[in-house]
Order: structure tokens, then sequence, then C-alpha cells
């Protein structure tokens, strides 16, 4: 048994304590009317950041949002979320084929381990409209590695990984060039001629 | 307009995310694809790198070769990447083990040539020695001697820029119309003379100067 219990006296003192009091309607009113009054005016020459309607704000971050959705929903759809050498070029359709590519991710990332030396290619040619450089370096990939053009030289720089490379400038999608400025060498495998570049780190 | 902007951005977005494709996909039947699956498989399993052959693949498509012809390619590629393992052995990394096979892709260079280039250089990576040697053979300098020269300019310190410089530099000396062996013997003695100054025998029937001089000298 408490104190509380055992003594009445206690007990009636805490009863009268616990009863709520009437709301004083006009203590409330001063205390809003102090809170608007002490209420902070925004600063001069504020960021308009602060100013800015919340609804607006909210919009672009929908944007940005359904953006980043929308290239997410892009990379998957066609497979190229992950690191371009990943891809496995052969047919498609193919569930075997699909789980290779998953398993060749990791190989692939790791395999080259040489750090990449910035190459550039030239290619000189003034009636092109469309210039890409295919090689072992970009799986032999015409969309990988666009070059631009002067006016009259076409370049582009990429990092590639030491060794030994066989490549070959593409010219308007469909023409195949080797450089008239490298070595050329036959693929033992393909027959195809290619032009040949030693990368190396000093 | 910023409802105007907004689904204009959402279509470039969506239409840059679908254009990253970046496989020239191979008009393969079904069977080829399943064959080429499984020697890349099977080299995975072996514990073997497997970008040089999708990349044989690759080309493979993009030059319209027969799928029995890429096939072969892919499985000899393949067969390279075993062999340049295991002459590279004990313990080749794997880019090492991908230049040994590009080398082995080259007609003339052989095992015997990838592993004296190991045996030269054994706690080192091979992978530019190899794409030297490699370029050398290809350019019609006998494997034998490209073998000699490449060895001797590791043992004597040369660096892989020097090694690099050479190759590129004989074969665009081939391709301005120079002979092989005449660019071979110009260019070593510009190597020899900053390896070790005063030393050395350029001409092709004596190895790099292996046996003279004090010591590598790098610049």
């Amino acid at each position: 048994m408490t104190d509380v219990e055992r003594d009445p006296m206690l007990r009636r003192a805490l009863e009268e304590l616990r009863k709520v009091p009437p709301p004083d309607v006009a203590a409330i009113r001063r205390v809003v009317a102090a809170a608007a009054a002490a209420r902070v005016t925004p600063i001069e020459g504020e960021p308009d950041v602060v100013r800015v309607p919340r609804g607006r704000s909210i919009r672009l971050w929908m944007a940005v949002g359904i953006a980043a959705a929308s290239a997410f929903v892009g990379f998957t759809l066609r497979g190229a979320w992950t690191s371009k050498p990943d891809a496995v070029p052969v047919a498609a359709g193919s569930s075997t084929v699909q789980a290779t590519r998953s398993t060749l991710r990791t190989v692939a990332t790791t395999e080259l381990e040489p750090a990449a030396i910035p190459h550039q290619f030239v290619f000189n040619s003034s009636h092109a409209h469309r210039v890409s450089v295919v090689g072992d370096f970009n799986r032999w990939n015409p969309a990988s590695t666009p070059m631009t053009s002067d006016g009259e030289l076409w370049s582009v720089t990429i990092p590639i990984v030491p060794g030994r490379h066989m490549y070959a400038f593409m010219v308007d999608d469909s023409l195949f060039t080797l450089d008239p400025t490298a070595p050329k060498a036959r693929d033992p495998d393909l027959g195809a001629d290619g032009s040949i570049v030693i990368v190396g780190r000093p | 307009m910023r409802r105007a902007l907004l689904v204009v951005a959402l279509v470039v977005t969506g239409h840059l995310a679908v254009a990253q494709d970046p496989t020239p996909f191979a008009n393969v039947d079904r069977e080829t694809a399943l064959r080429l699956t499984r020697i890349v498989d099977s080299a995975r399993a072996h514990g073997l790198p497997t970008e040089p052959i999708v990349a044989k693949i690759s080309q493979g498509a993009l030059f319209h070769s027969s799928p029995e012809r890429i096939v072969s390619a892919a499985q000899s590629v393949a067969t390279r990447l075993e062999e340049a393992r295991s002459a590279l052995a004990p313990k080749p990394t794997p880019a090492d083990v991908v230049a040994g096979g590009d080398a082995l892709g080259v007609a003339g260079v052989t095992k015997t040539a990838l592993q004296a280039v190991r045996a030269t250089s054994p706690n080192r990576p091979v992978v530019v020695p190899l794409a030297v040697l490699a370029q050398l053979v290809a350019s019609k300098i006998p494997v034998s001697r490209a073998t000699e020269i490449v060895t001797g300019l590791i043992k004597r310190g040369a660096t892989n820029e020097q090694l690099v410089a050479l190759g590129n530099d004989v074969t665009a000396d081939i391709v301005r119309g120079a002979r092989a062996i005449a660019s071979l013997d110009v260019r070593l003695q510009g190597l020899n003379a900053v390896l070790a100054p005063g030393a050395v025998n350029t001409t092709t029937s004596d190895p790099v100067g292996l046996t003279s001089g004090s010591g590598p000298k790098k610049p």
C-alpha cells in the first residue's frame, strides 16, 4: 500500500490537482497575437529558393525522378544497365544466352587488369558523313566509339588497355577502312585484315 | 511550357537509354548461339578470360562471317588462351593470358617463345613484351630473333614504353616502305644507345647486346 492510499489528505490533494482547469479563451488569444507579432519576416536579399512555392519545387523533383525512372526502364529493357563490355553478341531470344550475359559480367570486369591508356585514332576523310573506330577494345561495336570531325580529320581518343590491338574504321555505317598510317595484319580466324596498334604504359 | 519540356526530357532520356545497346547483334540461328555460348561457358569454367572470345564472336558478326566460321574462330581463340596460360605458368594474370593468346594467333609465334619471355620476366606482367613480340613476328622478323630481342631488352631493363616504341617504330617504318630487318637494326641502335651506351652489335645476327654493358641504365 502506498502513502497516497494510506493518507486521505494526500488523496484529496491529488484529486484536486488532476482536475483540468477550464480554457481561458482570452489568454489563448493573447498568446496567438503575441506569436503573430513576433513572427520572423524574410530577410532582405534572402535567396529566392526560400520563397519558391512548395508546389513548384515538388514538380521539379518529380521530373527528375520520372526521368531517372525512364532511363532505368530504358537500360533494363535493352539489357544495357551494366557496363558495355558485358553484352554477348549472339542471337536474341535464347535463354541460355541471357544467362551467359550475367555470368560474363563478373569475369569481364576483372580480367583486364592493366589500367587503360588514352589513345587517339585519326582518320582523314572530307567526304565521310559518319566515322567510327571498331576493334577488339570495343568489341567491334560501330556504335561504341564514334569519331568527330573538324571538316577533314576525324578523331577520337579513348582509353585502351595495354597490348596489341586490331582495329578498323567504319565509314558511313557500311565501309570498313584500314588505317593507312598503321601496320595491318590478317585476322588468323576470320581472314579479314585489320590495322594494328600497340598500346603500352611506361 | 514546363509540361512540354518535361515530356521532351522524358522522351530524350528514354531514347538515350535505349540507344546504349552495345551489341552488334549477329543474325545467327539458335543452334549457333548455343554453340557459342557453350564455348564461352567452357572457357569461363576453366578460368580463362572470356573477353577475347566474345570480341571475336562480335567481330565475326560485324564482318558477316558464316556461323560456322564464327564458331570455329571462337573455339580457336579459346584454344589459344588455354595454350597461352599453360606457356605462361605458373601464375599468369588474365591480361597476360589474353596477350599470349593474341601472340599465338600470329603465324610463327610459338609456346616456346612465350615461355622464353615468361622465364625472363617471371614475376612481372608480360602483356607489353608479348605484344611487341607478336608485332615483330607479324612484321616478318623471325620468331627466334624477335624473342631474342624482346628477352634481351627485358634483361637490360628496357621499360614497357621503350618496348612499345620499338614495336611501333618498326611497324611504322615498314608502313613507310622500309624492310623489317633494316628498320629493326636502326631502331635497336637507338635503343641500345639509351640502355647501354657504347655497347653492342646491332646486326640482326646477334642478340641485343645481352652480354655487353655494365647493366641497365634507364634514361
